[in-house]
């Protein structure tokens, strides 16, 4: 087993590779030590085509999706079918939990043409619920991406404990 | 369905390029071993449709809105950091 997607993983590597306008603005933290990290998204992109190799279960027609800053302040990101539809929510897992630190199986680096560690970024699916109102996120089954090629996965931590619906809050 | 009767060691072979191996038959357990090319994806069943069903109710349709917008989940997100 290869560790991919440790610490060092995180949507930077993915917003980093828009087109930025010059006007970011920076890195603020919310709350006290160990709070989030509020990461803004580079305003006014084009949104880049990530192509998911393998579809998303539930919707494996569809390959070629947008990833989309919905605006500067929001850490959360939309992955939207080129042609309208799925929309996901995303967001980068260790903004919402810390300690995720899943074992990312060497069959989907391969399979993803990873190479190195750093071309490799994680984002989990947001699944918001209003009754009753829940917010949680999808460990259990990550995106891979390889930032350089703009491919990715949606990779089954079968093994893993991590859960499919983890609360972000209540 | 197509139901075969295997022993331990032998295999099934599955289109061009996939091969289910029996490695072992052990009380009401079958332990399965798979070979298949990088783009088919083996996962057990209920997980995969545990993960499936969790995409399923994970997606909007963007002009119907989201249930609650995005900037509403971050501040709520904020303030239950703060201290």
């Amino acid at each position: 087993m290869e560790r991919l997607g440790g610490k060092g993983t995180t949507l930077k590597g993915i917003l980093m590779m828009t087109q930025p306008t010059g006007n970011e603005k920076n890195v603020t933290t919310a709350g006290a030590a160990g709070g989030i990290e509020k990461r803004c998204p580079f305003p006014g992109t084009t949104p880049r085509v990530i192509v998911m190799k393998r579809g998303i279960p539930g919707f494996e027609q569809v390959r070629r999706y947008h990833l989309v800053a919905k605006d500067e302040n929001n850490p959360f990101c939309l992955l939207r079918g080129v042609d309208g539809s799925p929309v996901f929510v995303v967001v980068d897992p260790l903004l919402v939990c810390p300690d995720y630190d899943p074992v990312i199986p060497e069959r989907e680096a391969r399979f993803l043409e990873l190479k190195d560690e750093s071309e490799a970024a994680l984002l989990v699916i947001v699944a918001i619920r209003r009754e009753p109102h829940s917010v949680t996120v999808n460990l259990r089954a990550p995106l891979l991406v390889n930032t350089g090629k703009n491919l990715a996965v949606q990779v089954v931590l079968e093994d893993q404990d991590w859960p499919v619906r983890h609360a972000i809050m209540s | 369905m197509l139901v075969l009767t295997r022993k331990a060691g032998e295999a099934i072979r599955i289109g061009e390029s996939v091969s289910l191996v029996i490695v072992e038959v052990k009380g009401n357990q079958v332990r399965v071993g798979i070979e298949a090319p990088d783009e088919i994806v083996v996962y057990r069943e209920e997980i995969f449709r545990a993960v499936r069903e969790q995409n399923t109710g994970s997606s909007f349709d963007e002009e119907a809105g989201l249930p609650t917008s995005l900037e509403d989940v971050w501040k709520d997100l904020v303030v239950k950091e703060q201290p």
